[in-house]
């Protein structure tokens, strides 16, 4: 337990935490300054428009969802591989098990990710409530995102927005926090701190390319993420990709810890 | 200085959320809804609902000879459905209407809580028969609005109960959205 307030201190103590939610911000308010501009204070306009993750009129939402990952994993994932490269966490598992470091280590990158990407969408939602109301999104004006009955959560798209956009920020803040364990994971085999942290940008993107519209639904986890819902995602594939990806970088992490205890 | 910081951020954020709740509480959606028995006068003209349907591509084109072209060509795809409401149209004013002011003052779409499409000229013409030039004073014309369902569109379990699902009919977006509850009888597949 002590090991695991220490880590999160570490992680929400850090600069580049504070670094990584400046920028999704920056990217956030340029979206909904964007939008203000071309739009003013049209009364036809809502909330669900305004939001950066249902925007789907202007670049910044595509940009934050592909540099999401980068977001997550910036501000302490890399730390695993700065740890062992100074061989800080032989000094810590002298007064701790390997385990408990390595799971408090989890734990704190998984929080630092959910945080680094959840507070921008947080910020901008409520920057653009006070400048838009919580209206239904009329969907014969085609001037929403096309959240219809074949996707994710149509019905809180539809009749609760602000439910809708506040469960994706949940979702989002998940596989942010999913994309630092993996940060985590891979870092043993990482040459150096910036390739572990560009690992899961890189399997995002290649995936998210490779793997959009290859089958029924969408296994791309760059489609599946983004609350615009570029694609039709079933929720058991959500569940699928993330258990699937959360279960290999626990199982990986969890077998080289114990690799490295023996050594 | 740093409590001097956290106290400008707490008087922003209370700001803000006075703004928001204000904001919220003068929304008004300007959205009317009409039960299907309810008689809608829209500018110069009343509506009443007569029936509404959804037929899949098959019986649609058993039921109009041009929509059989429309299966052919793949306009229309035979696992499509077609959605239509009959409304009978009464020229309420003292003078004729032409169907070019008459057909837009009606014409926008079809939606439910999930879903949404625009009327389809295309199938609207097939269904329609029309004997005069102008809907004169008094004069009452049916006049049919179809849109196509397509299952890409539905989860399984919505498609295969569509009867089930709330559908309206919307008739004009602004400056106030009027839409009306169809009553649609059955999904009708043979």
């Amino acid at each position: 337990m002590r090991t695991l307030k220490f880590e999160m201190n570490r992680a929400f103590h850090g600069k580049w935490l504070y670094i990584s939610i400046l920028l999704g911000t920056i990217i956030a308010a340029l979206d909904l300054g964007l939008f203000r501009i071309v739009y003013g204070s049209d009364k036809g306009k809502v909330l669900i428009q305004a939001w950066l993750g249902t925007n789907y009129q202007f670049v910044y939402n595509s940009l934050f969802y592909v540099l999401m990952p980068l977001f997550a994993c910036l501000p302490y994932a890399g730390t695993y591989f700065s740890d062992m490269d100074s061989g800080y966490d032989r000094n810590i598992c002298v007064k701790t098990s390997r385990f408990s470091y390595m799971t408090s280590k989890c734990v704190a990158s998984f929080a630092s990710g959910f945080v680094a990407v959840s507070i921008p969408l947080l910020l901008d939602l409520y920057g653009a409530a006070g400048l838009y109301p919580d209206g239904k999104p009329d969907k014969l004006s085609f001037l929403t995102a096309g959240i219809i009955d074949s996707y994710l959560f149509p019905e809180l798209f539809n009749g609760r927005p602000w439910i809708y956009i506040l469960l994706f920020i949940f979702i989002d803040g998940m596989f942010a926090g999913l994309f630092a364990v993996m940060s985590v994971c891979i870092s043993r085999w990482s040459r150096n701190r910036f390739s572990a942290v560009m690992f899961p940008f890189v399997v995002y993107v290649l995936t998210g390319v490779v793997l959009d519209g290859v089958s029924d639904g969408c296994w791309s986890v760059l489609q599946m993420v983004n609350p615009e819902q570029p694609s039709v995602t079933y929720m058991y594939q959500m569940v699928v990709v993330y258990m699937f990806t959360a279960c290999v970088s626990v199982m990986v992490t969890w077998f080289y810890s114990r690799r490295r205890d023996v050594l | 200085m740093k409590k001097l910081g956290i106290c400008l951020c707490l008087c922003i954020f209370i700001f803000w959320a006075g703004r928001i709740y204000s904001m919220n509480s003068v929304y008004d959606d300007n959205e009317v809804i009409y039960g299907s028995d309810d008689s809608i006068e829209i500018s110069e003209i009343s509506v009443i609902q007569k029936e509404a349907h959804i037929y899949s591509s098959r019986k649609f084109s058993s039921l109009y000879a041009e929509a059989e072209a429309m299966m052919n060509s793949g306009y229309l795809p035979e696992s499509d459905r077609v959605i239509c409401v009959c409304l009978a149209v009464t020229n309420t004013s003292s003078h004729a209407l032409e169907w070019d002011e008459v057909m837009p003052s009606l014409q926008c779409g079809f939606e439910s809580l999930t879903w949404g499409c625009s009327v389809d000229p295309s199938i609207t013409a097939v269904m329609n028969m029309f004997y005069s030039e102008k809907l004169e004073p008094g004069q009452c014309q049916n006049i049919w609005f179809a849109a196509d369902m397509s299952p890409l569109s539905f989860k399984k379990k919505h498609w295969n109960n569509l009867g089930e699902m709330d559908m309206y009919y919307v008739f004009s977006l602004s400056p106030e959205r009027m839409k009306m509850k169809l009553n649609i009888d059955s999904v009708q597949m043979e």
